[in-house]
């Protein structure tokens, strides 16, 4: 059996790597940021104007 | 900085954006709404383009923007349907569309030109092309419908429709309002962390109560899991804990739970375990920085939202287990219903957060919006007023079918016609009266405070009374305590009967409405000038003033049917006789009015006035 049977399986795997995969790398990246201390963006904004 | 708004409405670049979007948005709109189709049809040698002003089926059977007077023009390469309601939503869609983006846009500059770092502009393209998109994406809500092959019902469909268009304009009327507002300089959405407590218990009960009501299947199952997971969540918020572990817990139920999914989605189960992720999960978002909250909230709604518009391009819906592919395609929808007033939240909340932590208000960006120019006339508005009045009227004469003729199928049709034009007459009525108040206005001192006009409201109740809209003590008739009528001629419907046996009986109706609002005001107004200015220009003043205590009694329709009924009894038969005395007795009150603010302005700096 084919692996792509047809051209809706096809834009499938894009459609499903945006309603299904990207969600779920997201969600771990803004988790994994938020525990990083490096990542504070008001501190961060306020070292790039210089206050 | 401070001239920064009205240098942006005025700016070239903002109107391209607007005008750009709405002409996009538009066709899109009509394409993605099975309107206007793209096709090559073969004509006959010799014919290029038909126009059609007969829909192909009988009117009430048409699906449902397009209804109504209908014309449609086919050419080799486009077939183009169109109903006055058709373009209308289409119309009022893409305004939106293209004034939510716009506002964006705005906002967006705003915040880049007070941007203490680049950090703020770059993260503010972010959450402003997330938001633009959402405002798209809402706007599509509407057309939807059209794309599902066969649903339940035709009524069921048409419902549907018109919920989700209803739906579509209220979020992004909504939105315009907050972008306005927040642009404005304004902090729209601070009452909602002030009164937070009782938001939180308004809200869990609401929860409550849509998780007893919306059905255990399939179809609703997500939406089901998102109100449990908010319920849950504001239980969390009530706890008032934080627990950094709570949201790995919490995804990790979660993921059990969609493993689980075919054998948990019609139990209680999942209600228990999705209020229960939601307490952990909350604990958890708690815990986080608000921009961590923020990113979180966009993707967990667009992760709702995406599924819906996809499945629409593919054609098919995303898969989801083995669930049958009509279901499904509910199950998305609803999913991206819900999706979309949170994606909304958590964009326009980026917004703020970048507004309030990375933009400097020293620069100056108190922004204070034009205000609209009262230029435009009366003149204007009355013929706008009367325009919409007369086409409902036309309207109605050649196609009085459309409100009236009822075979047990067409309640929806007929309802959708009454109310629709019913709207555009009585938004035509207040126009007129506006642009009618505006003219005199610019020729006297028409100036009253509230307090004046208070005689307005026993005036109100008295007119009601005597004119036939409120009865006391009513018996021996047949009708329930509560009557709806739905259709029938705009402005004479959608009525509503009340009927208390002994007690009271009331019979609204649009046009009435606002005849006892126009009558009781205007007496209001003349009572109140004549007391004001009597004592000066004492007799004819004070005369009228006493003749205002009961025009509309003696002069507005509905009592002339009751006193003198049998005088006038033929004229008041028809519903346009009825309506031309109405007016008229309006205009006679007017001119009382009238002549009364002239002698009072007379009195008052001794010139006459010699302009009316």
């Amino acid at each position: 059996m084919p692996f792509l049977e047809s051209e809706y399986m096809l834009w499938g795997i894009g459609f499903l790597l945006m309603a299904l995969i990207y969600p779920i790398v997201f969600i771990l990246l803004i988790v994994r940021a938020e525990k990083d201390p490096r990542m504070d963006l008001e501190e961060l904004a306020r070292k790039e104007s210089g206050e | 900085m401070g001239d920064t708004l009205p240098l942006f409405l005025s700016s070239r670049k903002f109107r391209a954006i607007f005008a750009l979007t709405f002409i996009i948005y538009f066709v899109f709109f009509q394409w993605a709404d099975r309107i206007l189709l793209f096709n090559n049809i073969k004509f006959p040698s010799g014919v290029s383009l038909v126009v059609d002003t007969s829909p192909p089926v009988p009117p009430s059977q048409m699906p449902f923007p397009l209804w109504g007077p209908f014309i449609s023009i086919t050419t080799p390469n486009f077939d183009w349907a169109m109903t006055p309601l058709s373009l209308g939503i289409s119309f009022m869609l893409s305004f939106l569309v293209a004034l939510n983006v716009t506002l964006y846009t705005i906002y967006f500059s705003i915040i880049r030109a007070g941007a203490k770092a680049s950090l703020a502009a770059s993260l503010g393209v972010l959450a402003t092309s997330l938001s633009c998109s959402c405002e798209l994406f809402t706007g599509i809500i509407g057309s939807v419908v059209s794309n599902i092959p066969f649903l339940g019902s035709l009524a069921f469909m048409t419902r549907l429709d018109e919920g989700l268009v209803s739906l579509a304009g209220v979020l992004l009327t909504v939105s315009t309002l907050v972008l306005y507002e927040e642009i404005e300089g304004g902090r729209p959405l601070d009452f909602l962390s002030r009164n937070r407590k009782s938001l939180e218990a308004f809200v869990g009960g609401g929860l409550i109560l849509a998780l007893v009501l919306i059905p255990q299947d399939f179809t609703f199952s997500l939406v089901r899991l998102a109100a449990a997971i908010s319920l849950g969540g504001i239980a969390g918020a009530f706890v008032g804990k934080k627990w950094r572990a709570g949201l790995p817990v919490s995804v990790v139920l979660l993921f059990v739970l969609f493993i689980l999914f075919p054998l948990l989605y019609q139990g209680p189960l999942l209600d228990v375990i999705g209020t229960a992720l939601g307490v952990f999960g909350y604990l958890g978002y708690s815990s986080m920085k608000r921009w961590a909250q923020l990113g979180l909230l966009h993707v967990l709604a667009w992760s709702l939202i995406m599924p819906g518009p996809i499945s629409l391009i593919l054609g098919t819906p995303i898969g989801f287990f083995n669930f049958p592919s009509g279901e499904l395609l509910e199950f998305w929808i609803s999913s991206w219903v819900i999706g979309t007033p949170i994606a909304w939240g958590a964009g326009i909340g980026l917004l703020q957060y970048i507004r309030d932590n990375m933009v400097n208000r020293e620069r100056g960006l108190r922004i204070t919006l034009p205000t609209p120019s009262m230029q435009r006339g009366g003149v204007t508005w009355i013929v706008i007023g009367l325009v919409a009045v007369l086409s409902q009227f036309a309207f109605f004469l050649t196609h009085s079918d459309f409100f009236l003729y009822y075979n047990g199928y067409d309640g929806t049709f007929l309802t959708v016609m009454t109310v629709t034009s019913t709207s555009i007459a009585v938004a035509g009525a207040i126009a007129l009266g506006y642009g009618i108040l505006m003219e005199i206005r610019s020729r006297y001192p028409l100036r009253w405070k509230v307090k004046e006009l208070w005689p307005a409201i026993p005036l109100a109740l008295v007119f009601s009374l005597l004119s036939g809209v409120i009865h006391i003590a009513p018996s021996g008739f047949p009708y329930s305590t509560f009557t709806l009528g739905t259709f029938g001629a705009p402005m004479m419907a959608p009525w509503i009967n009340i009927y208390v046996p002994r007690v009271v009986g009331v019979f609204l109706y649009p046009l009435q409405v606002l005849q006892i609002i126009a009558a009781s005001l205007m007496s209001g107004a003349l009572v109140s000038t004549s007391i004001k200015y009597g004592g000066k220009r004492a007799i004819p003043s004070m005369m009228l003033g006493s003749f205002a205590i009961c025009p509309a009694c003696v002069l507005s329709s509905f009592s002339l049917t009751t006193i003198w009924g049998s005088v006038v009894g033929s004229l008041m038969a028809t519903a346009a006789g009825q309506i031309g005395v109405s007016i008229a007795s309006d205009g006679v009150l007017l001119a009382a009015l009238l002549y009364v603010l002239r002698k009072a302005s007379c009195s008052l700096d001794g010139i006459s006035k010699k302009r009316a």
